[in-house]
């Protein structure tokens, strides 16, 4: 066999084993640098997340009585939610907000407030559509990635389909999810072929297909040596002329 | 399918090396374990934090705020504990700044704390060699701004903490392992500077133009895989039927019979039988090299139409990549193909050896001419213009082509190929080779006509030209039987005959009785008789006669008379020859191997009996 057609023949088998995952990659690799990262990440589809501490914060209930009634707190932090201090108390298993003006326990925080603060946080033109406060880690959406539960899930009817979800022990906003980010990250599964985490990148089903892909691309920069060869004159059927 | 063709090559030119490069580092990053590269494999098993410490009286946030210029934008206020001192950490949009909780004064982590930070997160069995203090982002740190310290070890891996000086926060874990991972990233995402963002004008257009090749691609896959693809895949021929294939040379001569199967494309049958046509494409049916001559009325791929003129399409000429394989379907193949390369020569010796034939020697460059003894070659006749005083003719042929009054004996614009055998035998002498060329005068009384535009050229040469030629060629020799071989022949058909029965008599081995009758006019038609009345006095089992249709008065010829072919016909009636254990080899003018071969086959003898060479005359 001459090597054009060795090539040629490479190139068609190892497409045969990998030209699809090939195609996979090619799109999910497209998608993913031409849409915008920080869109992804839903930083256009919320506001008022790092909102400033008021300044005039003089008549607060005293963060030494906070640690006094929580002795194991690792991390007393005051915070806005609402325009209004907050204090979180982040104890080494769970959390806790306190109003920090009043020292009131706030959490766990019922639908009307997470209601409220999701709006808050809220950007686009949408309503609720639903608020669920998901406990339960056999039903957990594969969107929340390791975050654990329970999480506050509130769903607008907006385009995105956004979605928000707020911490039930801290009033935090957690994270955000919408139609595109959830586009992106599927691609991401078959980008890098970890269909049950879509975070392991070690996984040797993607090693096995991207050595497979290094040699589907080599041999196709093999033939396109061949293929660039000027062409030769057609032979003519005067060579056959005698027959 | 054939814009989807170019579209994926012009494509893969300008993205072709981009995706071996996301490939290869895909497959490197996939590969370096993400534990190690993240530097978490040397990070101590999280300990629970400690609580804050309230051994001391702390002050208020309000103390840490008051100390915080008004318009300060302060997201968050952190009490927390760090290596037992209890701080109050505040958060700023893009950066942090530590108080003392007991004291309210601005805390600082210096490098004995960054270095007992560092110590305590580590687990590996490097030790500290350098504590440096360094500005964020640098390449290390670039998701970071502000004062960092770096702590470097001296472990295998060249390991770097990063502690934050803001707020004593461990922002990276960098290694070689990671070092090198990051290059690989910096490929993948062609962020060459920042190695950050995979949203860059690069990285766009190239996975853009590249999902289009692989759109084309996935279209060419479903072009060219054929079912029949898949039974190759079986072991034996399952599924497939024999089919014979015929294989000839440009005019016709046969070369090879293939015993082939259904389903495969021509250009692979014909390679399985050594037979490889050139190709640059590798049977994408775009490079048009690979020709054969089959049948005219051979179903036409687009291949085909795009490549090979309708002319020639209707002649049969088609592309044996595109074709694909019948029972008992006839081939042509170019010399090319049939192993046949392209040899530079230069002329030795030129000498005629009858008043029609030069012997002419050659010796072929560098390696030689691997031939057989009944070889030919095509010779390279070039475009040329040639008087009649520009060849070296003797009287008798300068006779025969004086009526041609036409300024040019031989012109010719175009390249052209003539086909002559070789006279003398591989054993002796591979770089030296020998033709016989007989001058082919102008045709008839025409003042006009032209002489033959191979032969002219080949008597114009003289010691020291350089000529180009294409061999060896032809499967014309000797079988490795047993049987008794004759040999007739007649004008330039002495060359490959006098070669098969030199090379049988000095080198074969074998023990095989040879007859050769040659024809020939006059007896001064006759040439390399000295060296075959040699070998006949030499091999008792080889005889040889010259038999003369027209002998002159003056040749004073008193032995056999006629045309060959009925020479020898009586012959082998009057000695009662036992055709069967004969072999016949002929070569010579058309008329006579024409007669001679209907003289055998009138006399009984089978056509696998009988080898001729109607092509190096």
């Amino acid at each position: 066999m001459n090597s054009p057609f060795f090539a040629r023949k490479l190139h068609k088998w190892i497409a045969l084993i990998i030209g699809v995952q090939a195609l996979f990659w090619m799109l999910s690799g497209a998608y993913m640098a031409t849409i915008d990262i920080d869109f992804i990440h839903g930083d256009s589809l919320v506001r008022n997340v790092n909102q400033p501490l008021e300044t005039d914060l003089a008549d607060l209930y005293a963060v030494s009585t906070v640690l006094k009634q929580n002795p194991d707190a690792v991390q007393v932090n005051l915070v806005s939610r609402l325009g209004e201090p907050y204090y979180v108390v982040i104890r080494p298993t769970s959390a806790a907000l306190l109003d920090a003006r009043s020292g009131q326990i706030i959490s766990p925080l019922q639908e009307d407030l997470v209601t409220a603060l999701a709006q808050h946080y809220y950007a686009g033109e949408g309503a609720i559509v639903t608020t669920e406060l998901l406990t339960d880690d056999a039903e957990k959406p594969s969107e929340i990635q390791t975050r654990p539960l329970p999480l506050w899930q509130v769903v607008y009817d907006d385009s995105f389909a956004t979605t928000l979800y707020i911490s039930p022990a801290t009033g935090a906003l957690v994270t955000r999810r919408h139609t595109y980010w959830r586009l992106y990250d599927f691609l991401w599964m078959f980008h890098i072929m970890d269909y049950e985490n879509r975070a392991d990148i070690n996984n040797n089903l993607l090693r096995a297909a991207a050595l497979f892909g290094f040699a589907f691309a080599m041999s196709g920069i093999w033939l396109l040596f061949y293929a660039l060869k000027r062409r030769k004159t057609v032979a003519s059927a005067t060579e056959f002329a005698g027959t | 399918m054939i814009l989807f063709r170019q579209l994926h090559k012009w494509i893969g030119l300008v993205v072709g090396i981009q995706v071996v490069i996301w490939m290869a580092s895909g497959f490197m990053m996939g590969l370096l374990e993400h534990d190690r590269v993240q530097g978490h494999h040397n990070r101590s098993a999280a300990h629970a934090p400690s609580p804050v410490a309230q051994d001391r009286e702390l002050v208020e946030p309000s103390v840490v705020l008051s100390q915080l210029p008004d318009d300060a934008a302060i997201l968050r206020l952190e009490l927390l504990n760090l290596l037992g001192t209890s701080l109050y950490k505040a958060q700023f949009a893009n950066e942090s700044q530590l108080f003392d909780a007991t004291t309210g004064r601005k805390f600082d982590v210096t490098a004995d704390i960054a270095r007992q930070i560092a110590k305590d997160d580590y687990s590996g069995r490097g030790q500290i060699v350098a504590v440096t203090s360094l500005q964020a982002p640098s390449m290390e740190v670039r998701r970071h701004t502000g004062d960092v310290w770096r702590i470097d070890y001296d472990d295998d891996d060249a390991t770097s903490l990063y502690v934050s000086r803001e707020n004593g926060r461990v922002l990276e874990r960098r290694n070689d392992t990671w070092r090198l991972f990051d290059v690989f990233w910096m490929l993948h995402i062609m962020d060459y500077q920042e190695r950050e963002s995979f949203n860059n004008w690069f990285a766009i257009v190239a996975s853009l133009l590249a999902a289009w090749f692989a759109i084309t691609g996935v279209v060419l896959f479903f072009g060219s895989f054929r079912k029949e693809d898949f039974l190759l895949l079986v072991p034996g021929h399952w599924g497939r039927k024999l089919a014979a294939i015929e294989v000839y040379a440009p005019h016709g001569e046969i070369v090879a019979r293939l015993d082939s199967h259904t389903g495969g494309r021509l250009y692979d049958e014909l390679a399985k039988g050594d037979i490889v046509l050139p190709s640059n494409c590798g049977g994408g049916g775009t490079c048009g090299l690979c020709v054969v001559h089959l049948a005219p009325n051979t179903l036409e791929t687009p291949a085909d139409i795009r490549l090979i003129s309708a002319q020639a399409r209707r002649e049969g000429i088609r592309l044996a990549c595109q074709a694909e394989v019948v029972d008992g379907m006839s081939v042509g193949v170019s010399d090319r193909a049939l192993s046949a390369e392209l040899h530079h020569a230069e002329v030795l010796a030129c000498r005629p050896v009858t008043p029609f034939i030069r012997e002419i020697t050659l010796l072929v460059k560098d390696s030689g001419l691997h031939y057989h003894a009944g070889s030919y070659t095509h010779v390279v006749i070039p475009p040329h213009e040639l008087a009649l005083s520009d060849l070296e003719l003797t009287d008798e042929a300068r006779a025969a082509a004086s009526h041609c009054t036409a300024p040019m004996i031989s012109q010719t614009d175009a390249e052209i190929r003539r086909a002559y055998s070789l006279a003398n035998v591989p054993e002796e002498n591979i770089a030296e080779i020998v033709l016989n060329v007989r001058f082919m005068p102008p045709p008839g009384d025409a003042a006009s006509a032209m002489a033959g535009a191979g032969s002219s050229y080949m008597w114009s040469l003289q010691p020291g030209d350089l000529l180009d030629l294409v061999g060896p060629l032809g499967d014309f020799q000797a079988t490795t039987s047993d049987l008794d071989m004759i040999f007739i022949g007649g004008g330039a058909g002495m060359a490959p005959l006098r070669s098969i029965i030199r090379s049988e008599l000095l080198y074969s081995g074998r023990e095989r009785r040879i007859d050769f009758w040659y024809g020939a006019r006059t007896k001064q038609d006759l040439f390399y008789v000295e060296d075959l009345d040699k070998l006949a006095t030499d091999f008792e089992r080889f005889r040889w006669q010259a038999v003369l249709s027209e002998p002159l008065a003056t040749d004073e010829w008193d032995e056999a008379t006629g045309l060959v072919h009925a020479v020898v016909h009586k012959a082998l009636l009057a000695y009662n020859r036992d055709l069967a254990s004969c072999e016949f080899y002929v070569c010579g003018p058309p008329p006579m191997l024409a007669a001679t071969r209907k003289m055998l086959a009138e006399s009984g003898v089978p056509e696998s009996r009988v080898f001729f060479d109607d092509f190096g005359i």
